[in-house]
């Protein structure tokens, strides 16, 4: 059995609605079986469309783990994440106020289970290899975003990508983020 | 291998969108895959659901007898698990039975109507209403668990029978009674009605005529539920008709009574037995926007001081001012055609001297059922507060795949294919 690493991001931005239903519009596709080329252009869209939209971030989190089981159970939290719906509002937010500061955010989580070794693993590897002090830039975000360009999805066992919310409505509050649950999610720099 | 990304999972509701993929060129190499093994050999289940819009779905393998996956057990909202998995989640060979069924004509067609009859007529009240109940009878499950197990789910209403048990006939004359005395107040009474649920519901089609009933029925029926709300629908399914036609008829702006199911809290200490179908009453706050007296309906005196979920709700009105009294519904004697407060016509008359709500006051008759009623005031209780937690009642026991992060089943239900790697069931 060979060994996984894992490329994770997760971005929380301003909910806006053009932004919002294009990343949208990339998860709502058919179920079909999907070829590689058509795998590397899904998660080149959803790279591009974030990074389109860069004015809008507010935090995030991204991983990469060439360790097997961290790879494997990381991959499983993330998608236990989106199975158990764990971040999602059952009840609708409203639409905010604008003028009074009261924003809502959408969530965008992106998450491959790669071959470890493979040389698209290798190269996301050294372009993941980031300085402490910059972890949590918001070029860095833009760098690991860009570096999905280089993910050959033949090296790629597993992948998940969701959008909190589906429906505008749905959208999370600023105090939906004080959670704990969101601790994860840094503040972007 | 052409398209070897097949997408296998995913969740398509209005707070969340997304998806999960696996590389089929790569699946043999993975522990992560033992649910979904059989992908492409013609073994698979696959669930798509749709249900006002909303599409939950999930491709796993069927059972199958090398099933290793490690799976951990967790808590989850009851009602959730009903209304994705079906009414009788875990026990879909199971039902509810009704012992004492009213045999005259029933259409069932009339369900579909349920809701909308039973929902308060002043609009003040509609924000209130708390239909749950009411929506069971046709719900079925939004979506399949691996092993399939909800495709046998049959709706609640093919086993849904009306009831009309001999205290349900008392209890709708009692409410009667109870409604012209409270409705011929000098101002206007909030009535609160605590009773066993199908007296609950027959009370209030007692009074329907005068008050406006808000039902807080938050659960769902359950073979195993520990709240026999199954009761209660079908309480509430004999009274269809009768709430309906009082709804039609009821002048704008009366009196609102809110009614509980009082076995909302029964004792649950078993998840391989039991189904914790509790639920903590939704008594709103702005209930008494206009007025200061409220009136709490309970089965007998012995029955005071109010529920746990109840005495914050009752401790705050009183300390903003409102009068918050209590009453047993057997205080109202019963008789051949109609119920009394007290035993005799002057005890009848004497209900605004035990309740001063009008004037001039009557002379006190002494009603006995009803003496420490009539003298109990609600007092905070600092207890209540911790022992009706809602984020520890109306919970159920399920068991989730590590690997997938999927919904294998109920701790109810013993035989399922996962329980095969849980050494503390045993069984399987």
């Amino acid at each position: 059995m060979g060994e996984r690493s894992i490329l994770a991001v997760e971005l929380c931005l301003q909910y806006d609605r053009q932004a919002h239903e294009a990343l949208r519009h990339l998860l709502v596709q058919e179920k079909r079986p999907l070829s590689y080329q058509e795998k590397w252009n899904l998660y080149g869209h959803a790279a591009m469309t974030l990074l389109a939209h860069r004015g809008l971030w507010f935090r995030g989190c991204w991983d990469f783990y060439d360790n097997d089981l961290r790879a494997r159970s990381d991959f499983n939290m993330w998608v236990s994440g989106m199975l158990t719906e764990e971040g999602a509002r059952t009840h609708p937010s409203g639409t905010g106020d604008p003028y009074r500061n009261d924003p809502r955010y959408m969530t965008f989580t992106i998450a491959v289970l790669l071959v470890q070794g493979s040389p698209s693993e290798r190269t996301l590897c050294r372009a993941c290899d980031i300085q402490q002090s910059r972890l949590w830039q918001g070029d860095t975000f833009a760098h690991i975003l860009s570096s999905m360009r280089y993910l050959n999805f033949a090296s790629v066992e597993a992948s998940t990508l969701y959008l909190i919310p589906n429906d505008g409505g749905y959208a999370l509050t600023g105090d939906d983020l004080k959670h704990p649950k969101f601790q994860y999610l840094r503040p972007i720099v | 291998m052409d398209n070897p990304f097949v997408c296998d999972a995913g969740v398509d509701k209005p707070g969340i969108v997304g998806s999960r993929w696996w590389n089929k060129a790569l699946k043999e190499s993975s522990s992560l895959h033992t649910r979904r093994s059989s992908l492409g050999t013609g073994l698979v289940v696959a669930g798509l659901v749709l249900l006002g819009g909303a599409t939950v779905w999930a491709v796993a393998s069927a059972s199958s007898g090398d099933d290793d996956e490690e799976t951990k057990e967790e808590r989850r909202r009851s009602l959730e698990l009903q209304k994705d998995y079906g009414w009788n989640f875990g026990v879909v060979s199971e039902t509810v039975v009704f012992d004492v069924q009213y045999t005259q004509t029933y259409a069932r067609e009339a369900l579909a109507r349920l809701e909308a009859d039973l929902a308060p007529k002043d609009a003040a009240n509609l924000k209130y209403y708390v239909p749950t109940l009411f929506q069971s009878p046709e719900a079925v499950p939004r979506l399949t668990l691996p092993d399939g197990d909800t495709t046998r789910v049959k709706p609640l209403a093919e086993a849904l029978r009306p009831i009309l048990t001999p205290t349900m006939r008392d209890s709708e004359k009692r409410g009667a009674a109870y409604a012209a005395l409270v409705a011929s107040a000098d101002s206007r009474v909030v009535t609160i009605i605590d009773l066993v649920g199908p007296d609950a519901v027959a009370f209030a089609a007692g009074a329907a005529a005068l008050l406006d009933p808000v039902f807080l029925f938050d659960n769902w029926p359950h073979p195993r539920g520990v709240v026999p709300a199954h009761l209660t629908l079908a309480a509430a399914t004999y009274y269809q008709p009768k709430l309906a036609k009082a709804k039609e008829e009821r002048r704008a702006g009366a009196p609102p009574m809110f009614v509980i199911e009082r076995g909302r809290l029964n004792p649950y200490t078993d998840d391989a037995s039991q189904f914790d179908n509790r639920y903590a009453a939704k008594l709103p706050a702005s209930a008494v926007a206009n007025t200061d007296k409220v009136l709490y309906v309970v089965p007998t005196q012995a029955n005071v001081p109010e529920q746990d979920d109840l005495n914050a709700q009752f401790s705050d009105w009183v300390k903003a001012g409102v009068e918050v009294r209590a009453i047993a519904a057997d205080a109202f004697f019963v008789g051949a055609d109609k119920a009394t407060f007290g035993t005799t016509p002057e005890a009848n008359t004497s209900f605004f001297a035990h309740y001063p709500w009008k004037k001039p006051a009557p002379p006190l008759v002494p009603v006995p059922t009803n003496e420490r009623t009539a003298a109990y005031r609600p007092v905070a209780r600092p207890a209540a507060a911790t022992s009706v937690d809602p984020a520890t009642i109306g919970l159920a026991g399920v068991v989730i795949g590590v690997g997938t992060g999927l919904l294998l089943g109920s701790k109810l239900n013993r035989s399922g294919t996962w329980n095969r790697t849980y050494s503390s069931y045993g069984g399987g």
